[in-house]
């Protein structure tokens, strides 16, 4: 355990939040409980813990978002650089402290890329030809210099997590806060931030908090580890407790890392028979209108065949035209060349709501798909919009409310919950619908491990019921393990499409036992 | 955060001094809402449609601008109609009691260009200036960034609230409503309500990236400055000329 000293850049003691209830009627939510803890300058300390475990409470308390933006009661103290969190604004705290929140797209204050990552040197008052210099610098650094004129309202959310970071790092700031980057970046992206925090630490000693549900890198690179639960941090140690105590972090729902990460193997393509497609895009093309000459088309000449029953993941880099291909299967998106057709019906001829008979979807951003409703009203709404009778709304809402353990957030307003939680309410709205090709956009990010494997689990077992599955991930494990059919997008092309070995097994839920009856 | 009146491009209003654009703007609004020659009101009109051409502004952008100026113009012109039947003498049509005179017509006419050339005269500056010119011109005349940032918000908040209406209409779809009144209505209350979850977002943002940072007395800065350009100096100088002109006409009594 690390105890307090002289090269503390970060001193939290006795630290205790309350958020303000959501209502008069609802009593104010625990979010953190006498935390303490202290980090040492110029080290990487990880982050960890189940959804829901205060994770991000705790990185917004050292910013100063907690408690100068939110509303609730605090207690104890923090001490970050130097700076008393309490008494200190969040723009004195940022001069020497880099944030990027868990949502890169609702942290963009600026128009274009350049914008965005000159913003925090010009507030600091740099003279231009330095900003200009830093800019240019960053952009070298983490690959991204094609995106500088990019509009940020057109970039994908893994493009748009690695221009938050180098707004973030752009200021060299003296702590470097992550809450959960790795998630959505690429083979490269992450390659490139593990290089550009070694390069920080190294060179500008700069202290690196690193909050992450993706514990690979962390085992690899941490030099501490604090494991938060249930708003406590209940060990404070080092990366070691990956090797040493695995089954207690598999037991409170955290991902401990595997060999994950290898390049996925992608076999032969077997294409369905015609009758036996369930989805079929015949070389579509789409660009989104009004897009510059900055803008590559997202998708260009795809052709695929989806077979009934098939489970595809697709995977790619970053900006590859992953989410614009599965945005087009239930006409949200309409192809400018080419036929898309899902049960048998072509996609342009039907409006988005016919559509939903059809296929189930589940966005990037949960917060978008959620409608102000309490949890049980946002999953009894697509069944009820779909004509279910009332006893049918009622046991996919109390099935979805088991699966994804939401007892006791049944009552309260779904955009409320922690990203987690969101995220896990809206694919229980997707999966309410009980239609016969499902569409997940990166389901699992932020979900712990114990959610992951609960809704994967579900979705195999769905799967094998006879529900075709169309998945975007970037999680090549989760692939390798569930899918029988994997595609691979590169630059808005398809590079390549076939079987997936399938040589691994799928997670176990440490709670199966009790799901198991339900997941069938 | 890039929704809003702007449409990029390369063109030569683009490229102009976001000060001279609004000084220019400004002269437009102003001569128009005094001066009600006609044949002045037809030349700014026809005028604001050739800069738009000549800076080759995106066609969608000036679609959108009279999309939404159109319909106003006709309601506008339909309810003047009745209003003015009593004005002059010469009578073009009648239907029972109601007349329609030349003089009400050309009143009409002027009273119509009026309003779509002051409209336009502010959408000139709005489609053709970006965020990052905003903030350029308005540093450069001293405006403290609290104030720019509150003004490209304004500028951005009803037409990204459209932007979200049409998402929340889409998300409602796909997980089958049929759009009726209901869930129309749910659409819009859900688009205000992200925007303003958007709106604490992007201001929380703002905090982390230090915009109201104590930089003990020293200014803000910016990594691309306000610089007058020797067009923009040219245009300033024409913009005065033609304000000149239009008040020696004015004067005159032309």
């Amino acid at each position: 355990m690390m105890e307090n000293g002289v090269g503390d850049i970060i001193t939290v003691m006795n630290l205790a939040w309350q958020y303000a209830p959501a209502t008069q009627a609802t009593e104010p939510v625990p979010g953190l409980r006498n935390i303490n803890c202290y980090v040492s300058r110029g080290t990487l300390t990880g982050i960890v813990g189940p959804t829901g475990s205060g994770k991000t409470t705790f990185a917004k308390t050292l910013i100063g978002l907690i408690p100068h933006c939110t509303a609730g009661t605090m207690n104890g103290f923090a001490r970050v650089a130097d700076m008393n969190v309490k008494s200190t604004s969040v723009s004195n705290l940022s001069t020497h402290i880099g944030y990027v929140g868990q949502d890169p797209r609702t942290q963009m204050t600026s128009a274009t890329v350049h914008e965005e990552i000159a913003f925090p040197l010009e507030n600091r008052g740099i003279d231009g030809e330095e900003i200009r210099a830093r800019v240019e610098e960053v952009l070298d650094e983490l690959h991204i210099g094609h995106l500088r004129d990019r509009a940020v309202d057109t970039l994908s959310t893994g493009e748009a997590e690695r221009v938050a970071i180098a707004s973030a790092i752009a200021p060299r700031p003296q702590v470097l806060i992550l809450d959960e980057p790795i998630s959505p970046l690429d083979r490269e992206g992450r390659d490139d931030l593990v290089r550009v925090l070694a390069r920080m630490r190294e060179e500008e000693g700069t202290t690196v908090l690193l909050v992450e549900q993706d514990t690979d890198i962390l085992s690899r690179h941490a030099d501490a580890v604090f494991l938060m639960v249930d708003g406590e941090i209940i060990r404070r140690t080092t990366r070691d407790i990956f090797a040493r105590e695995g089954a207690l972090l598999e037991s409170v729902g955290v991902i401990v890392p595997s060999d994950g990460g290898r390049d996925l193997s992608i076999g032969p393509a077997t294409p369905a028979a015609a009758a036996d497609a369930a989805v079929v895009l015949d070389h579509v093309r789409f660009s989104y209108p009004h897009a510059t000459a900055h803008e590559r088309t997202p998708l260009e000449d795809v052709s695929l065949t989806v077979g009934q029953g098939d489970f595809i993941g697709i995977t790619g880099p970053n900006g590859s035209g992953k989410s614009t291909l599965v945005r087009l299967l239930n006409g949200i998106l309409r192809p400018q060349a080419g036929k898309v057709t899902v049960g048998g019906a072509d996609v342009t001829s039907r409006s988005v709501t016919q559509m939903a008979h059809q296929v189930a979807f589940v966005t990037q951003d949960p917060m978008s798909m959620l409608f102000g409703g309490t949890v049980h009203e946002e999953i009894a709404y697509g069944p009820r919009a779909l004509g279910c009778d009332e006893a049918t709304v009622a046991s996919r809402v109390a099935a979805m409310v088991r699966l994804f353990d939401l007892y006791g957030v049944e009552d309260v307003p779904a955009r409320t919950l922690s990203s987690g939680e969101q995220r896990a309410v809206a694919l229980a709205c997707a999966l309410a619908m009980e239609t016969p090709v499902l569409v997940l956009d990166e389901p699992v990010v932020g979900l712990d491990q114990r959610l992951k494997s609960r809704f994967l689990n579900t979705i195999a077992a769905r799967n094998r019921q006879g529900t075709t599955v169309v998945m975007v991930c970037q999680d090549t494990d989760a692939i390798e393990r569930y899918c029988t059919h994997a595609a691979r997008l590169d630059e808005g092309h398809l590079v390549a499409y076939g079987t997936v070995r399938g040589s691994r097994e799928p997670f176990v839920d440490p709670s199966s036992r009790q799901m198991g009856g339900m997941q069938g | 955060m890039s929704a809003g009146f702007y449409a990029r491009g390369d063109g030569w209003l683009h490229r102009l001094d976001t000060r001279v654009k609004v000084f220019l703007s400004l002269c437009l609004v102003v001569c128009c809402a005094i001066w009600g020659n006609w044949i002045f009101l037809a030349a700014v009109l026809v005028g604001i449609h050739v800069a738009f051409a000549t800076d080759r502004t995106p066609w969608y952008a000036v679609g959108r601008c009279w999309a939404g100026l159109g319909p106003v113009l006709a309601i506008i012109g339909i309810c003047l109609l009745f209003g003015l039947s009593d004005v002059g003498d010469d009578v073009a049509w009648q239907v029972g009691g109601w007349r329609v005179t030349l003089q009400a017509l050309a009143l009409n006419g002027t009273v119509l260009l009026r309003i779509a050339d002051i409209v336009l005269a502010v959408l000139l500056t709005l489609v053709t200036t970006s965020d990052e010119q905003w903030t350029r011109g308005l540093s450069a005349l001293r405006v403290p960034y609290r104030i720019i940032a509150r003004w490209l918000r304004a500028l951005h908040e009803i037409p990204a609230v459209f932007v979200n209406a049409r998402r929340s209409r889409l998300m409602l779809s796909a997980r089958g409503a049929s759009l009726g009144v209901t869930a129309r209505i749910r659409a819009w209350v859900e688009a205000w309500q992200t925007q303003a979850e958007r709106n604490d977002a992007v201001e929380q943002a703002m905090r982390t990236r230090g915009v109201f940072m104590d930089r003990h007395g020293a200014r803000r800065t910016l990594a691309n400055p306000a610089h007058m350009r020797a067009a923009d100096w040219v245009t300033l100088c024409l913009t005065l000329l033609a304000l000149a002109g239009v008040i020696v006409m004015m004067a005159f009594g032309w």
